[in-house]
């Protein structure tokens, strides 16, 4: 028979046996693209993908676990103000009021345990060419510096992928926003088909080749899911790079601010480098609690005398105590507190106790791996060179937090 | 932000600035003198800006 003349149907099932191949006879050339192998896949030598397969996500806390500033609880968020909700996670907004919640429930996509979810509470709205309401991940031009973009470094820029799983009581047509917050932008939509319903959305881009893009501890990327912009924001220029700064969104985007009562919900979001959206790496609590922490520690009383920190009384008005923060911190934090002073005891080894006089305040000394935290209170009543403690005083009210977003 | 009672905290012992104190957006903070701090950035902006003052310290 002509060997033009044989099919795969010619050759019966399990005949070809690896000993009748030639060693290295199939090379890489001959196997499609993109094969899916139904069984397991074992490589015996290194495996050396050209991208990273763990650690692959640029966005931090991507799946909406870590929630220290206000745990379950809903924020609001009023206009004129960008606020930290869930961690890492930003809600700006110059129009409207809209409330910021971490939430759980059983039809949120499989392997996922929470989401962000954020409610119109007033309405906001587009007369104003600048208005804007958005919802936003910062990350820090560290954790973006491989990508290559700007054409900065050797190599060329890389192409990534964003995806997530979003549900909003809104459809229609919904606008991202990435830039370095400089001079590249990059806007791109993605559709809503039903309302109140988990949908995963993926958008692809290339690098950028220019542009002034970040390297170190300052502000890398801006991803920004837009709920409500102003004509002044928009563009036509869509799934490309352009040095228009302040654009967010489509002309067409979804006005979803304008609408009293909506609820746009979002989970497992991912950036990675990646011409497709692989799929979410679940990563450890740990991980994710200590990649948040870079950026932002919460200290909560939780219960009454909780002991803050220790330390010891410097002068007979002062004390000095010293906090070491989970992971080196981005940038020098500042220093939170309840802004009630009864809210703080000082406790000394003498047995007296005393109310600061004013907030805790922090000391030039500090670092980005710790903080010397400053406590002061009225007329001399500490020894100097004696131990102290801060504790929470008979309440759960108070706090220290240690902040450094970006 | 909303940046209000602004005032320089000068470290306990020395003759030194330690930190800013303010209320940003209605929460309490101490405020570094860290040109990578967010909030001393954008303390500075609005000193410039003429929008801020700072209260001279103790």
């Amino acid at each position: 028979m002509p060997l033009s003349k044989i099919t795969a149907a010619s050759i019966s099932d399990n005949s070809v046996t690896t000993a009748k191949v030639a060693d290295d006879a199939i090379t890489g050339a001959k196997i499609e693209n993109n094969p899916t192998i139904a069984g397991n896949l074992t490589v015996s030598g290194s495996f050396a993908p050209s991208k990273n397969t763990s650690n692959k996500n640029m966005l931090i806390n991507g799946g909406m676990r870590i929630s220290q500033r206000n745990g379950t609880s809903a924020v609001t968020v009023s206009a004129a103000a960008g606020v930290y909700t869930l961690d890492r996670w930003q809600l700006y907004t110059n129009s409207g009021n809209y409330s910021v919640q971490q939430i759980t429930d059983t039809t949120l996509p499989s392997g996922f345990l929470n989401a962000a979810k954020i409610t119109v509470s007033s309405v906001g709205n587009t007369s104003g060419s600048g208005n804007a309401v958005h919802f936003e991940q910062k990350i820090e031009a560290n954790n973006i510096s491989h990508l290559n973009w700007g054409g900065g470094n050797a190599g060329t820029a890389r192409t990534c992928t964003l995806s997530f799983f979003v549900k909003s009581s809104v459809t229609g047509t919904y606008s991202v926003h990435l830039g370095n917050d400089n001079d590249r932008f990059y806007i791109a939509t993605y559709t809503i088909d039903s309302a109140n319903t988990w949908e995963k959305k993926s958008i692809t881009l290339a690098g950028p080749s220019d542009g002034t893009w970040n390297t170190g501890t300052g502000r890398g990327l801006e991803i920004v899911w837009v709920l409500l912009q102003g004509s002044g924001g928009t563009t036509s220029s869509l799934n490309q790079w352009i040095s228009t700064s302040q654009t967010f969104a489509s002309t067409s985007t979804t006005q979803w601010g304008t609408n009293a009562g909506a609820t746009f919900y979002l989970t497992g979001c991912q950036f990675e480098i990646s011409s497709v959206a692989t799929p979410f790496e679940h990563e450890s609590y740990t991980n994710d609690l200590a990649k948040c922490q870079r950026y932002f520690v919460m200290d909560k009383a939780g219960t009454a005398y909780k002991r803050y920190l220790q330390g010891v009384c410097t002068t007979a008005t002062w004390t000095e105590c010293l906090y070491y923060y989970p992971v080196t911190m981005r940038a020098q934090p500042s220093l939170g507190s309840s802004g009630t002073n009864g809210h703080y005891l000082i406790e000394v080894n003498s047995g007296a106790s005393a109310s600061p006089s004013e907030a805790p305040s922090r000391s030039s000394h500090s670092d980005t791996t710790n903080c010397i935290v400053n406590l002061r209170v009225s007329g001399s009543t500490l020894t100097t060179g004696a131990n102290c403690q801060i504790t929470s005083y008979n309440t759960t009210s108070g706090y220290l937090s240690y902040d450094a977003e970006l | 932000m909303k940046i209000t009672n602004a005032k320089y905290i000068k470290e306990p012992k020395e003759d030194k600035i330690a930190c800013i104190s303010c209320k940003i957006d209605g929460l309490q903070y101490a405020v570094p003198l860290d040109k990578d701090n967010t909030h001393y950035v954008e303390i500075k902006r609005q000193i410039d800006a003429g929008e801020l003052t700072i209260e001279e310290a103790d």
